[in-house]
């Protein structure tokens, strides 16, 4: 078990315009399992290879139980990666491939067995210890990759997409057993994603990237209902935030559009200012006294239907519990659910905190 | 069937591209090239068919008595001369000629790839800006004829000592082989995982522990490939075995077999005798070959594919 710490930590491949990954800034606790998100090319990958100590440093430390391990070989980081195609050593059967890092490590061939016993046990591999990798199934790879670093008791997991050539069954079935799985072993845990649903439900906290920064570090609730910035805000949750641009009234109390839409605010803001709001889909009611809305396109998925609306200058999505039969071209009244609509600055997206 | 047994996804991919892909492609590549089919097809048949009727008509051949070859060249032997090999064995020295053979060809293969194997996967899996630069240079050796570079070889090899030596002979088998073996490799290696290596790293092992244990094992494949070609070059080489060897206990089967049919000609012309010495030769190359065929024409289709 290890605490971690990026400081200032800046990568910048050569040939590249923008560094990819920039002054990132990121303490993990002992025994926390941190996910970090973000779209393709946010660095989140490349983080986790400098961590793993197969990417260099540009600049910038990173510490593990508080020692500058940032150019030391990735052997003598005590650190266990799973790999997005598990790399499993194709030519070795399972428990070949569970033991090599003791292996390698010169142990005792009795201790290697009697480890590799232990940890396939856990996993449900005892039955195929002796069967090659080419043998096993997706999802039996996927857990002969995470015995294979469970054997070696190291300080650190870290687990680069593990998920992503699994189908969506398993999918779920092995984001449970992993969280699972972590929370007995208690060790500290990195996991990347670009799955922001993998990172809610596995996550202790999350570190959302882009284009190389660091959006904002928080658990799941805090950057579910405060979400920093507009990319935040849009990056997590699925279905996507509803975002509307216009500005602040002269009262400071509500929000309009040119197109003639107008919503109460929590709190109040600097009148005129331009900003943007966000209101999730399952934020989002039907009520007489709101704004006009027509109904574009209705997709049930049983628990819930999910309506597209026209309303005043674009679209907004809702996620609806209740069964309305709503048909195409429907009009309605919206509102928000109150506390629930999000100001961000018109200019730069960040949030803003209305005054009570 | 040892790329069956190839257990890395990548390659269980590769192996129906060559097995059952392979032929599937070429046939709608064929419905397509119909004048390449109609003509093509024909010549390749008739180029196996002579093949395989010069083949057969060598050793029947080697089985008869010389005045049967010139009467009756189509027939069947009346008796089967076995006498024949007896006599090329004995009266060619095929015997030292084999053992010189065998150890020239296994030595120059187990060397080649022992040199080969870990320049390649170097330059193909380590990120050195040389790499690129020495990669060409062993491709462009593979263009250089031995017939060019003789002479100056025979003047180097004269001032080491090493003509008329099977050492020195084994150097030169070695040293020419490595362009291609390299290059072959070097694509072979290229064509791996590069996170199986990571995974090595994280989990201790050093880079040669890592290209010895992981990385060798999975480029079996190219290496016996390279080396069943290796041996065949070899056990079939004669320019260089006739330039740089003169002394009858160090000759290699090829010049032995030239030096034979050489007697043949003036010491009562023994057809059949020749023939059986010309069987010597081949048989053992053709049933590598028929053993082994399908491994070398996958290994090599495998590597170039990737």
């Amino acid at each position: 078990m290890a605490t971690i710490e990026f400081r200032n930590v800046t990568r910048h491949f050569p040939g590249t315009h923008r560094a990819a990954v920039e002054h990132l800034n990121l303490p993990i606790e002992d025994g926390e399992f941190v996910v970090l998100v973000g779209p393709s090319g946010c660095g989140k990958s490349t983080s986790l290879r400098m961590l793993s100590g197969l990417e260099l440093v540009d600049s910038g430390e990173i510490l593990i139980d508080g020692k500058d391990i940032s150019r030391a070989r990735p052997s003598e980081r005590d650190v266990a990666m799973v790999f997005q195609n598990y790399a499993l050593y194709p030519h070795m059967t399972v428990a070949d491939n569970m033991g090599f890092h003791l292996r390698i490590a010169k142990r005792p061939k009795s201790e290697i067995r009697q480890k590799v016993e232990i940890a396939a046990e856990k996993l449900g591999l005892t039955p195929f210890l002796d069967r090659y990798p080419r043998n096993l199934s997706g999802g039996q790879r996927q857990r002969v990759a995470m015995g294979r670093a469970i054997v070696r008791t190291p300080k650190v997991y870290l687990f680069d997409e593990p998920l992503s050539n699994l189908d969506a069954k398993l999918r779920v079935q092995m984001r449970g057993e992993i969280k699972k799985l972590q929370g007995e072993l208690g060790t500290t845990t990195v996991y990347v994603t670009h799955d922001q649903i993998e990172a809610m439900t596995m996550a202790d906290r999350i570190a959302v990237m882009s284009e190389g920064k660091l959006e904002q570090y928080g658990t799941p609730t805090e950057l579910y209902d405060r979400p920093v910035n507009t990319f935040v805000a849009g990056f997590i949750g699925s279905p996507g935030m509803n975002f509307i641009e216009g500005a602040i009234d002269a009262d400071g109390g509500h929000f309009h559009n040119d197109a003639g839409l107008r919503l109460a605010l929590d709190g109040t803001f600097t009148p005129g200012r331009k900003v943007t709001i966000g209101i999730r889909p399952e934020h989002l009611r039907l009520a007489e006294d709101g704004f006009g809305a027509n109904v574009d396109l209705v997709e049930p998925t049983g628990a819930e239907e999910m309506i597209v609306f026209d309303i005043p200058g674009g679209q907004a999505t809702a996620s609806l519990r209740e069964r309305n039969n709503l048909r195409k071209g429907q009009k309605v009244g919206l509102t928000a659910a109150p506390g629930h609509v999000h100001v961000f600055c018109g200019e730069n997206g960040n949030r803003l905190e209305g005054r009570t | 069937m040892l790329l069956r047994k190839m257990p890395w996804p990548a390659f269980r991919g590769g192996v129906p591209t060559q097995g059952a892909g392979a032929p599937a492609g070429a046939a709608k590549a064929s419905d397509n090239a119909g004048p390449v089919k109609l003509i093509g097809l024909p010549l390749t048949w008739a180029f196996v068919a002579f093949n395989i009727f010069v083949l057969v008509w060598m050793v029947m051949s080697s089985l008869k008595t010389s005045s049967e070859i010139f009467e009756v060249p189509w027939n069947l032997p009346e008796v089967i001369q076995w006498e024949n090999f007896v006599i090329a064995w004995r009266d060619g020295n095929f015997s030292r000629a084999v053992l010189n053979t065998v150890l020239l060809t296994i030595g120059t293969a187990v060397a080649t790839i022992a040199v080969a194997a870990p320049a390649a996967y170097v330059l193909s899996r380590f990120k050195v800006v040389s790499a690129s630069p020495m990669t060409m240079y062993f491709a462009i050796g593979i263009g250089i004829p031995a017939q060019l570079v003789i002479l100056p070889l025979y003047a180097i090899m004269n001032q080491f000592g090493m003509v008329n030596s099977l050492w020195g002979l084994w150097v030169l088998y070695v040293a020419t082989s490595l362009p291609f073996a390299v290059f072959f490799l070097t694509g072979f290696f290229a064509s791996l995982p590069g996170e199986l290596e990571e995974a090595a790293m994280l989990d201790g092992a050093s880079a040669f522990q890592t290209f010895r244990i992981i990385m060798l094992p999975l480029a079996r494949s190219g290496i016996v490939t390279l080396a069943i070609l290796n041996t065949i070059a070899h056990w079939n080489e004669t320019i260089f075995a006739l330039v740089f060897l003169q002394t009858d206990d160090r000759m290699t089967l090829s010049v032995t077999l030239l030096n034979f049919m050489k007697a043949m000609q003036y010491n009562n012309a023994n057809w059949g005798g020749l023939f059986a010495g010309v069987c010597i030769l081949v048989l053992p190359v053709l049933a590598i070959y028929l053993w082994l065929g399908r491994q070398i024409i996958e290994g090599m289709t495998l590597g170039a594919d990737k």
